[in-house]
């Protein structure tokens, strides 16, 4: 979080991954979006590290997509449990 | 080697693809081989140590069955216990028994040494040791048929996603299951592969990186202070969880994938409300061998209340024992035997006071409460577990009641938690919770074919968990975070 306040542009990609983690779990997206799920993850760690951002970096971004996405999942599953 | 090594990544791809192509008649012999290999990767003399209770359990449950002395079977099954737990006595307690000794003469000005030096613990025994136990009891109470054919015992002995750290398999359970034909089957590996990606996210990314937090506390207690020990203690819980429930998802995948169901092992066991609950929880398998084979034969809860509270001690202590040989390990059972004790007497009282008070025992609120309570008492227990020695725990203890006069900015920052550090460790506990939910611990099949769990764990979601426990693991390998299983050191 750190490196977002020092490069602030780097906040689309968290933004972007949170979107793309909670649409598919409200929507059934083309295939294709998976695809551009891979490289906007792919973009937003060659960003870190061309920023000069470390492992540690990476590793906060990538457990902040999964979090968003699983917990979205969880969301829906629970409304649907409970239906 | 451990399943989060690299050679265990070139292992099992191998002995998967092998079982498959191999006939079935063929495969009990694949899957010993491998199993041996496994084992003997730890370290390769100690390999005899497991053959050599395999083959004593085995005769002796062979000579119980096939003779109708009750004096012959009484001495195979006395036999079977003896060597079995002898070996692992004396490997696991003798240096620590010993010491002890030493330290009760030098009260007394006695100077004298009796350890061992160089006596390692086998990886493992403790586990498949109380495996041949259930198999030879079961045997003589004949709650299970005798297994003639030594290759099918040998490994479900030694059946290697399970023999260094459990679940402790029971014979009804593994037995037919190793015996029987599995052909492959997209559903089992696909919920198996699912299985295996969450304990190695609960192991990698959950337990490994909070390791870090954990080690600056209790590694150095002298610099510890009272919130630092809260938090750390918090961390360890967590740690210890995903630690070990991570490495039964990937022994439970690995069987899965194979066709072959493991008995579960944990069920959220911080969901739970008694510390009664938190135990039928957590190491389902071990919790059930106690009281299947110490609780009921003491004579359970069908007793007078001393003998049934005396019986709950007993079977904790023995649990604390059989995880360490130290003596916080025996504080430690002894602390959730008291609890239980202490629950079951203030039972009664606490339903009257919640009757007067009008407080609806039934409530979300009061279910939150209990939870947060009972993991409280939990987490103050592990203090017990983790501290790396008895004037550590000491230290630990006094300081989470005196060491408050250090700024909880500065003590957090003393444990090296950064804003990042914090941030991630945060998301990392919410993603195993989410993971824990939605991974379901057994596959239902939906009516048109599909599975629950496919609507929400995604090919997707799959790939940012993959991503997430490589990103962790090169983490690690730059780093000293934790990379062992802390379950085989018992």
């Amino acid at each position: 979080m750190t490196l977002i306040v020092s490069h602030p542009w780097l906040a689309a990609f968290y933004i972007a991954a949170a979107v793309i983690g909670i649409l598919t779990s409200i929507v059934k997206l083309p295939r294709i979006l998976g695809l551009f799920e891979l490289a906007l993850h792919a973009a937003a760690i060659i960003s870190i590290f061309y920023v000069k951002g470390e492992i540690e970096d990476v590793l906060l971004f990538l457990i902040f997509s999964a979090a968003v996405s699983l917990l979205s999942a969880y969301i829906k599953h629970a409304r649907e449990e409970k239906k | 080697m451990t399943f989060n090594s690299f050679e265990f990544l070139i292992f099992y791809p191998i002995v998967l693809i092998s079982y498959f192509l191999l006939p079935h008649k063929l495969r009990w012999v694949l899957l010993l081989a491998a199993s041996y290999v496994f084992y003997m990767w730890f370290s390769a003399p100690l390999f005899f140590l497991i053959l050599f209770t395999t083959v004593v359990s085995w005769i002796c449950s062979m000579v119980i069955e096939r003779t109708d002395s009750l004096a012959k079977k009484r001495l195979c099954i006395v036999l079977t216990l003896v060597t079995s737990l002898g070996v692992l006595v004396f490997f696991k307690y003798y240096n620590f028994l010993a010491g002890s000794v030493m330290s009760l003469g030098a009260l007394f000005g006695a100077e004298f040494d009796l350890t061992i030096s160089g006596l390692i613990l086998p990886v493992g025994i403790s586990f498949y040791t109380f495996q041949t136990l259930s198999y030879a009891i079961d045997v003589y109470r004949g709650d299970v048929k005798t297994e003639h054919h030594f290759g099918y015992y040998a490994l479900f002995v030694s059946f290697f996603p399970q023999l260094v750290a459990g679940p402790i398999e029971r014979p009804d359970n593994l037995l037919p299951q190793l015996r029987q034909e599995h052909k492959w089957n997209e559903a089992d590996a696909y919920a198996g592969a699912k299985r295996m990606l969450a304990g190695f996210f609960k192991k990698i990314v959950v337990a490994d990186l909070l390791a870090t937090y954990v080690n600056s506390i209790y590694n150095s207690p002298e610099t510890a202070t009272g919130i630092g020990v809260i938090i750390a203690s918090c961390m360890f819980a967590v740690q210890i969880y995903c630690d070990f429930s991570g490495y039964t998802d990937i022994a439970i995948g690995c069987a899965r994938i194979m066709g072959i169901h493991l008995m579960q092992n944990f069920n959220r066991p911080y969901s739970a409300r008694t510390i009664k609950e938190f135990w039928a929880r957590w190491h389902i398998s071990l919790s059930s061998w106690f009281r299947d084979y110490l609780y009921f034969p003491l004579g359970g809860s069908r007793c007078s209340s001393f003998k049934r509270w005396r019986n709950v001690m007993i079977v904790f202590l023995v649990s604390g024992l059989w995880h360490g040989a130290a003596w916080n390990f025996v504080i430690w059972g002894f602390l959730h035997g008291l609890y239980q004790i202490i629950g079951g007497l203030t039972l009664p009282l606490r339903e009257r006071i919640c009757e007067k008070l009008h407080i609806n025992r039934k409530s979300l609120i009061y279910s939150v409460w209990q939870q947060v309570f009972t993991f409280v008492l939990v987490t103050f227990a592990w203090i017990f577990f983790r501290a790396n020695s008895t004037a550590d725990l000491i230290h630990l203890i006094k300081t989470l009641f005196v060491g408050w006069n250090v700024p909880i900015g500065e003590a957090v920052n003393a444990m090296g938690l950064t804003l990042n550090g914090a941030i991630t460790s945060i998301l990392a506990i919410l993603c195993m919770v989410l993971i824990d939910r939605l991974v379901p611990h057994e596959e239902k099949p939906l009516e048109n074919g599909a599975f629950l769990s496919d609507r929400v764990v995604t090919h997707g979601r799959g790939g940012v968990l993959v991503w997430t426990v490589i990103a962790a693991w090169l983490l690690l390998l730059t780093g000293d975070g934790a990379s062992s299983f802390i379950y085989f050191q018992f």
